[in-house]
Parts: structure tokens; sequence; C-alpha cells
């Protein structure tokens, strides 16, 4: 692979649509668009960041094959950094298959996955956590993750990580001159404050490490695990948050026997949903096995949700599965209030939400419910990690730190700062390492 | 017209001839020192010093490689310092006070003695080249000398410009002529000149100054040696002073500023940032009110005081002025006036890593014509010039140390791969390996090399070897040797360390010396372990820094990956479309030999090296 020549691709879904956008990046832009490309100005008249109409031909017979817009973004006032542009035409695969043909048959070549945003990075366009966010921003499965990503693309991240950087280059610069200039003594009066300027780098980790978890469940969604004793309605609330008939629904208890999982946006946030077998006490065969796997997704889980028939009074089995979940984050729902109540109104039950999952009553309770209590009480401005790369980078620049604090002398901690300068600088990418860079471009799908 | 051959032509014998001629001479071939003034021959020109921050460990490297600066610094010492001795094993640094006059003797005495050489008192004016190889150095007197290879160690003498006040006249030293027409010629060779500047202070007479309240400054009682070849040394030593400026003197700096060179705009050359002039110290901090000034003796019997800390190229009647409104100076008189120097120098990046040019085959550059200060630096490229030649000769690998095996390494691979923009001077913080570059290992680290050279004797390297069986025994030992806990506690509560717990019954010896507090005086303490004071330091120093070594280790060979991935020597980079203009010059000018080089060049970012590491990749298929 050549990083020079010119690069094509599809970037709108294929099939048929009212709009594909092609687009090329690289030196022969201009020179190729030139001889597809004709409009009543001239190609050298066009002003980067302006879209101009005209008609895409076949430079062979001159042929008309689509009427469209095409956005010059001249070098360096473009997404990569080189000559882009982007020719809106109309999404039939037959225009757009035929103009990359003549494309690449005038010598470009179709891009591989995220080639563009490569580009963007190497030439400097953009740091390697922002081009992490471009892929985050094109897959968020849901609107927080989308808020994340933005806010990390916009380099909300990359500042931070550069004035963590620009602290430990500080302290640095502090502890290295205290070795390298023993005799000067505006260097040795000044008070290098080392042990607090440790200190306030650790709990500056702490903090971004804090929201980290929060980040990372935000992008690959939260495991919420709907359980119950049997028949107390667990697929009907199931399918009603799924918003379709995912689960089949029967009088007949234990129709749930293997669980069933289903991704959803509810209300911002991604949750992987489960609905589980029922526990009941007499359960042998298949249904012990169902059984055992539900208590397992409850080590697993992030929220349960825990149902009660509101039509029955409270039993073992209700009691065994408050007792399983004792330490897990839970939500305790009392279903059936479309019926005659006839569960007591134990100590346990008093921050119960009362639904009924048949009729969909109070279910937009329950929603808030479950998103105030998987988004706690923080600031959303705080939440800048998302990756496990992230988590893992600041925790051993964290290690270090802590070595630091216990090193021998100035000249250990300095080896100390300057491995964790190291990582820091792996994590924008200023610090390239090779392998970094092609898993992390593995991940990206063609076009942003 | 006299015309003579030998193998080394070195021109210029100051701290980089002196083992440029050396080394090449103890290898077995012949050398000729072409130097303007042979009782000159090893002169400190500026403070009368070697050793310190870095440069000390400069020190100890060329001595264990075979080279001469550590033993003659060691035969004229007069005050000794081990620096930084809280910061750590690795930036310990010894310096010494040394005399100027013996240190000349002695160095002249050497080079006068080592079968070899000849010296001739002849300036060198024009390199002879035929077919972009040097073959030999014309002198102005019309001799014509011959030689396999040439090694320029011209230091300030290139073109040299002396400024005193707004008086300016060609010197490379006070009182002493400079080199102009070598100068053309290695531009005529195709070599790329700089000019740099540096700057001395004045020296002034002994009996004028009032020492009685000025603050003195001690060596320390314990002596150390730069050379392992040196005996241990028990010469008296002699103090220095301090006194501090004023404001009084600042003010007499401020208000002859118009008759300052540097502040006139006579001066273009760049002056060091780490010692900077008085007057610059003055601008440039205008809120301190006082700086300190260190008076040192010049020498055991020298009727001189050297003043650290007071460059300066101000006029001479500013300089009294200055240096009379000093406490201790009220009637001083000065003996040399302080002065600054301007002088071409060859920007490095146009060396190989063996030193030799790029432009011209078998013409090496060592010391401050390639833009460094300081006598251990310059000594350090001597060496390795003066080795290079030799192998150059006979056609064999040049000498080449890496970056993780010593300063020297570091520094010129910072030559080569960074222009230089100011006087490079050595720091320890310059070093990324630098726990592994200390002055206990540099034995370990190059001493073979010396050997390969032929430049270490052999009984030399048996006491080495002899050394280095005792602390790897030593530490064996204290591996397995687990000492109980009613022995060591006491000790370890003294030197308030935890205690081993009871029931863990005992620890084992090198676990204890791991400790920060404990040294291996407690070790003897706690059991039959005995050491002598050298070896029982190194002993310390390895187990408490076991966990850093294997660190940086392994980084080392992460390193060596990146080293293996070799840049062919004709590497088109003009061709690589994605790289920028800066790039491509900077690379096609440095040629790095591979990836991990080329990620130092100044200017060149990680994703440079990337499209390269892509380049390389396609290439070599």
């Amino acid at each position: 692979m050549s990083l020079n020549d010119t690069i094509v691709a599809c970037a709108t879904p294929a099939g048929y649509s009212s709009i594909g956008v092609i687009r090329i990046s690289g030196d022969q832009t201009l020179s190729l668009v030139k001889k597809i490309f004709v409009s009543r100005q001239k190609i050298q008249d066009f002003e980067t960041n302006h879209a101009y109409y005209g008609n895409i031909i076949d430079p062979d017979n001159n042929d008309v094959i689509d009427k469209i817009i095409a956005t010059f973004y001249l070098t360096p006032h473009s997404y990569t950094g080189e000559d882009v542009v982007e020719l809106s035409c109309h999404g039939n695969p037959l225009i757009i298959d035929r103009i990359t043909k003549i494309l690449t048959g005038m010598g470009a070549r179709i891009a591989q996955r995220g080639e563009f945003t490569k580009r963007a990075l190497l030439n400097g366009k953009i740091d390697l956590l922002q081009a992490e966010a471009v892929l985050d921003t094109v897959i968020a499965p849901c609107n927080e993750a989308r808020k994340l990503a933005i806010t990390q693309y916009e380099g909300k991240l990359s500042d931070k990580i550069y004035e963590l950087r620009s602290k430990i280059v500080d302290l640095l610069s502090f502890v290295e001159a205290n070795i390298d200039f023993p005799e000067e003594e505006d260097i040795q009066n000044s008070d290098i404050g080392i042990e607090g300027g440790l200190k306030s780098i650790i709990e500056e980790i702490d903090e971004l490490l804090k929201g980290a978890e929060i980040g990372v469940k935000i992008k690959e969604g939260y495991k919420v695990l709907i359980t119950g004793r049997t028949n107390v309605g667990k697929s009907t609330l199931f399918n009603k948050l799924v918003g379709y008939d995912r689960a089949i629904i029967h009088e007949e208890p234990g129709t749930t026997r293997d669980y069933i999982e289903d991704r959803i946006e509810v209300s911002g946030l991604y949750l992987c949903l489960f609905d589980t077998a029922g526990i009941f006490n007499t359960a042998a065969g298949p249904d012990k096995i169902a059984q055992d796997r539900t208590i397992s997704l409850v080590e697993q889980s992030d929220l349960i949700l825990l149902m009660f028939d509101g039509s029955e009074p409270m039993n073992e089995e209700d009691l065994y599965l408050y007792n399983l979940t004792k330490d897990k984050d839970k939500i305790l729902i009392v279903n059936k209030i479309d019926l005659n109540i006839r569960l007591n109104e134990s100590e346990i039950l008093c921050d119960s939400i009362k639904i009924s999952a048949k009729t969909g009553k109070n279910i937009d309770l329950l929603i808030q419910n479950i998103k105030s209590k998987l988004l706690p009480k923080f600031d959303h401005k705080q939440i800048l990690l998302t990756r496990q790369r992230h988590i893992d980078a600041l925790k051993n620049a964290k290690e270090y730190f802590i070595r630091a604090q216990k090193a021998y002398s100035p000249e250990t901690i300095a080896f100390e700062l300057h491995a964790a300068l190291d990582v820091i600088g792996e994590l924008t990418g200023k610090v390239m390492r090779k392998e970094i860079l092609d898993r992390i471009f593995e991940e990206f799908c063609i076009g942003k | 017209m006299q015309t003579s051959k030998y193998d080394i032509i070195v021109i210029g014998g100051g701290h980089a001839g002196i083992e440029a001629a050396l080394a090449p001479a103890r290898m077995g071939y012949s050398v000729l020192l072409l130097t303007l003034n042979i009782d000159n021959i090893g002169q400190m020109s500026c403070n009368p010093s070697i050793g310190g921050l870095a440069k000390g460990h400069l020190v100890k490297e060329v001595d264990v490689l075979g080279g001469e600066i550590g033993l003659l610094a060691d035969k004229t010492a007069i005050q000794y310092r081990m620096l930084n001795r809280s910061k750590g094993p690795a930036v310990w640094s010894p310096r010494t006070q040394n005399d100027r006059l013996q240190y000349r003797v002695a160095a002249q005495e050497i080079l006068e003695n080592t079968k070899n050489i000849k010296i001739k008192q002849e300036e060198a004016s024009e390199v002879i080249i035929d077919d972009h190889r040097a073959i030999g150095v014309k002198t102005s007197i019309g001799n014509e000398y011959r030689a396999h290879a040439i090694v320029l160690t011209t230091g300030t003498f290139l073109n040299g410009l002396m400024h005193i006040g707004l008086d300016s006249f060609a010197g490379g030293r006070l009182a002493e002529a400079r080199s102009f027409s070598l100068s053309e010629s290695l531009k005529k060779c195709g070599l790329n000149l700089g000019r740099l500047k540096t700057g001395t202070s004045p020296r002034i007479a002994k009996n004028s100054v009032d020492l009685s309240n000025l603050q003195v400054h001690k060596g320390e009682e314990k002596h150390f040696t730069f050379s392992f070849r040196t005996n241990q040394i028990t010469n008296e030593q002699l103090p220095c002073y301090i006194t501090r400026t004023n404001k009084n003197t600042h003010e007499i700096i401020q208000k002859s500023l118009d008759r300052s060179p540097l502040y006139t705009g006579k001066i273009i050359g760049v002056g060091p940032r780490y010692c900077p002039s008085i007057e610059t110290k003055i601008v440039r901090f205008a809120d301190r009110d006082s700086h300190l000034v260190f008076i040192e003796p010049e020498g055991r019997d020298s009727g001189e005081f050297y003043l650290n800390g007071l460059a300066t190229s101000l006029p001479y009647d500013v300089q009294l002025d200055m240096l009379r409104s000093i406490e201790g100076l009220g009637k001083v008189e000065i003996t040399r006036p302080g002065y600054a120097v301007e002088y071409d120098f060859v920007y490095p990046v146009q060396l190989y890593p063996s030193l030799e040019t790029k432009a011209v085959k078998n013409l090496f550059c060592a010391g401050q014509i390639n833009g460094t200060s300081g006598y251990e630096e310059a000594a350090a490229q001597g060496i390795m010039a003066g080795i290079n030649a030799v192998l150059k000769l006979r056609d064999e690998k040049p000498f080449v140390l890496k970056r993780y095996e010593a300063y020297i390494g570091v520094l010129i691979d910072d030559l080569i791969t960074k222009n230089t923009l100011e006087p490079y001077r050595m720091f320890t913080s310059l070093a990324e390996h630098r726990l592994i570059l200390r002055i206990d290992n540099v034995a370990d680290r190059l001493m073979h090399y010396g050997v390969k050279y032929g430049l270490i004797r052999e009984d030399e390297w048996q006491r080495f070897e002899q050394d280095r069986k005792e602390i790897d025994n030593a530490i064996e030992n204290l591996k397995k040797i687990i000492v109980k806990s009613e022995i060591a506690n006491p000790i370890l509560k003294e030197k308030s360390e935890n205690e081993i717990p009871e029931e863990r019954g005992g620890q084992s010896l090198f676990q204890i010396l791991k400790r920060p507090g404990i040294q291996y005086q407690d070790i003897e303490r706690m059991s039959d372990m005995k050491f002598e004071e050298n070896i029982g330091t190194r002993v310390e120093i390895e187990t408490k820094y076991n966990g850093y070594i294997k660190r940086e280790d392994e980084m080392i060979e992460k390193l060596k990956e990146i080293e293996k991935i070799r840049i062919p020597a004709n590497f088109s980079y003009v061709d690589i479309k994605g790289l920028s203009n800066e790039a491509k010059s900077k690379l096609s000018e440095v040629k790095p030999e591979n990836l991990d080089q080329a990620s130092r060049i100044q200017g060149i970012s990680p994703s440079d090296i990337l499209l390269l590491l892509l380049h390389i990749k396609k290439d070599g298929r």
C-alpha cells in the first residue's frame, strides 16, 4: 500500500437512495475530476469549500452519466489534508459504480477501510483519539454514545490528555533541572513540589478513570436483566421494552427457557436486554440448566429488573430471587396492577415501581428509573474515556506515578515520569507504535 | 617543499586532538599532529576544571576506552567534588579543579613521549583533496604532508574572531593566532560551516583579592580518581571561594550595554544558553539582584584566580569596574580580560556516526569544530575519531556507540541527527537510558571495546574481569543468604526501615540491601560478608537498581527491533510524496542508518516515520 496515490470510495450505503456520495482524496484528485466533471466554471477557478453544479461524463465518449454537485475541499482545508472532492450524484448503484470505475480506470484506487481517516491522522489533521472518535461517531448505537464521541472528536479528551502531558513535562523538567544543574542556586532554591505534583496528577487520572467505566458502558451497552419467578410477566415486559413481539408469551409457566437477548436504545442509552427463564423450586432437567444460566447472568449484569406478580401474594421463590440479587443494582417491579392487587405491601417493596406490562401503564416511569439507575449523578462532562485502550494507558501511567512516589532518588523519579510520558504519548499517538495504529485502523469502516 | 607521508594527520592539539592523536599512535599508526603553538597543547581555554554533570561520565568512558583525559585530570587535580551524591548513583558526577599549567605540561609530555607521534608547529592551511577523498594537508609555510586520514580538531580557531567590548581582532584564544585559510579550504570541499560564540571570564591577580570575608568552598575530603589506571592519590586540595554580584555590579553592566558586542549586534554567532555571560544573565533575569561567583585557583603555583560565573565580553574598563563592585574584589587587578570568541564550525549533520564527513572521504571532525563545547565532549569525540580514522584505513567497520551504551553514543548521535543551534553540551537528561549509563558500570559497558581496539592492556582487562567476578559472586551470595529477623531487625530499626515480621523468620540479604535506607556496610554488620569499598558500592547499586535495570533492558530490546529496520544507504526520500519538504531535506541530509535514528532527527514527525516504514518495507520486497 502506498500513501501517495489517490483514493476513491462511495461514502453512502450501497443500494438505491436519493443521493450517493463519492469521495476522492489525493494528489491526483483535481486532474481526475477535471476529466469527468463538466461545469460552467473552469476547474482551476474552483474554490475550496465551494460546491459546483455540473455533468459527470464518460471521457471516452462524452456520454453524460449524471447531473451532480461537486464539492471541493482543497489542501490543506479538507478532512484528509489532501485535495478532496465529493461528488453528490443520484443514488443509483449503476451511476455510482460507473463513476467509480472510470476514476479507478484513470489511476485512482478504491480506498481501504478507514483510509480517509488514516490520512487525516497521518497528515496531522486529527490525533489518534480523534480518529477513534470518528469511528465512534459513525457507529454510535445510542444518543449518549454519540454525545461522547462528538465530545472526543472535538478534541475534549485530547485537550485533557495534552494538559496532563504538559503537567508531567513540567514536573519532569523540574526533576531534570535539579539533577543537571546542582550548583545553580535558582534551581536548587526553587521548591520543586514533586510530591504535590505527583499527587495531583494521580488524582486527575483517578477522576478520568472514574468516568471511564461509565464511558465504556455507554458505548458498549449496559446489560439489563429481567428476572422474577415464573409467570410474573417477564416476557411481556421484554416485548414492551424492545417494541415488538420478540419473546413468546403464554400463561404456561416456564415458556421462556433459554434466555433471549436484544439490543435497544432506551432514552438515549444503549441496553442489552435479557429475558430469562423464571425461577421455580422444583426445576429439573433443562429447566434446571436454564435457571443456572439465569443465575450466572445475574452476576454479569449491570442492572436487574426484578419482577413480582401484583395479583398474587409473595412466596418463597420471590424471596429467593430477592436474596440472590441482594448485592446487585436493581429495580423492583410490581407487575399486573391492572388486575386485583393481592400482593401484601411488604417492606421490601416500598420503593418498587408498579406497572402493567400488558397495558403499558407506568412503563415510561420504569424507563426513567432505568436511566437514572444506570447513569448516576455524574457530571457528563467528566466522562471522556470510552475505550479499554484509554483505560489501560491511564492505569499504566498511574502505576508509574505511584512508583515515582516510592522511588529512591530524583533520577528514578525521572525514570518513572519518562515511562508515564511514553504511555500518555501513545494515547494521543504522539509516540507512534505501529501495532497500535494497525489495530485501530482495522476497526474503521470505509469513509469516515 | 617538504613532503612526507603519515597514516593519520591530526590538526589541533586541544582536548580532542590529544585523544585523536594518541589512539591511532597506540594502535600502531604513524601520526602527525599539527598545532599553531606546541606550548599550548592541552590548554584549558576556559574554567580550570574537569568533569561535572554528564561530563564526568564522558571522562570515565574515554578512560575505559583507553583515552588520556582521565589520567591527565587525576595527575593535575587540586580539588575533588562528587556532585549529586543525594540524587542517585546514575547521576553522581565527579568533578575536579585542575592546575591549568600542570595539565598542559602533562599533556605535552605524554604526546611527546608516545611512539608514532610527530608534533609540528605549523598552520594547516588547506586540506588536499583527490576525488572527494582527503589525502593530505598543506601548511602556511608551504609544506605538504600526505596521510590516509585526517582528523580536524580545530576548536575555536577556525576563522576565530575575538571580542572585548567593541574591539574585535582575529584569534582563536587570547593572544593566539587563528586559522583562516583552512576555513576557506573546508568550504571548497563542500562543507557547510556555521558560526558559534563562546566566552570566558577575566582572570585576576591572586594577591589583589581580599579573601578574608568570603565563603570558603572546599573540596570533599575523599579523593576519587577518574581513571581506573590511577592509583589512589592523596594530594593536598586547594579551596575555592564564593562571592556574589550585587545591585551596583548590575547597574554598571546595565549602563554599559551600548558597548557590549553581544547587545549591539556585533556578535552574530550563537552562544550557549547553559553558560551565559554575566551581561546576558542580567538582561534576561532583570529581577535577580545577585548572582553567584566562584573564585577558583588557576593552579597550585599560579598567581591567578579564575572567576567562574563572570564570562563577559564587555569593554576592559567595564570589566574592571564591575569586578571592583564585588565583595572581596574591591582592589582587584585583572591579569587577563574576559572575552568572547566567534568561530566557524561544521554543521555536524554532515558527519557519519564515525565522525567522518559525508562530503570528503577520510576526513574526520572532532570537538568544538562539530559545534560542541567542553573539554570532555571534545576528548570523547577525539578518541572516537582517532579510532575510526584507523578503522577507515584498515577498511574495517566503524566504531559507533549506541545511545544505550554510552554518553559518547548519545553525544555523537545527537550531533549527527540534530543540527546544533548553540554550542552542544552534554547533560544527563539527554540520555534516555540514564539509569544504566552509570559511572560505576562504565567498564562493564565499554572496556571490551578498548581491548578490541588494542587500547586497553591485557592485565588491565584481567583486573576488571576479576572485579566483575567478585561482584557477581557477592550478589549471588546476597540472594542465597537469609538473615534471621532477630539479627536484621535491630539494624533495620536503626535505619528507620520496616522490620521483618517475626513469623517470617528472616529475609535474604539481597532483599534487605534493596531497601533505600540500607547500605552495604549494614549488610556486613548482619552477616559474614565483607566488601572492599569499590566492590561494596557497586554491589549495592546493582542490587538496589536491579528492577530498574531489568526495565531498561526490556526497553532496549524493543529499541533494537526498530534499529533492525535499516534504511538503504541510497534510499531516495525525494520520491516519497507524503513527506513534507522539510522532512525530505532533513532525511536526505542526515541519511539515517535505521528507523530508530531517523525518528530522532529534528523536525521528523511520527507520521513521517510511518511513511518511511511503509516505503522501506515496499522496497525491501
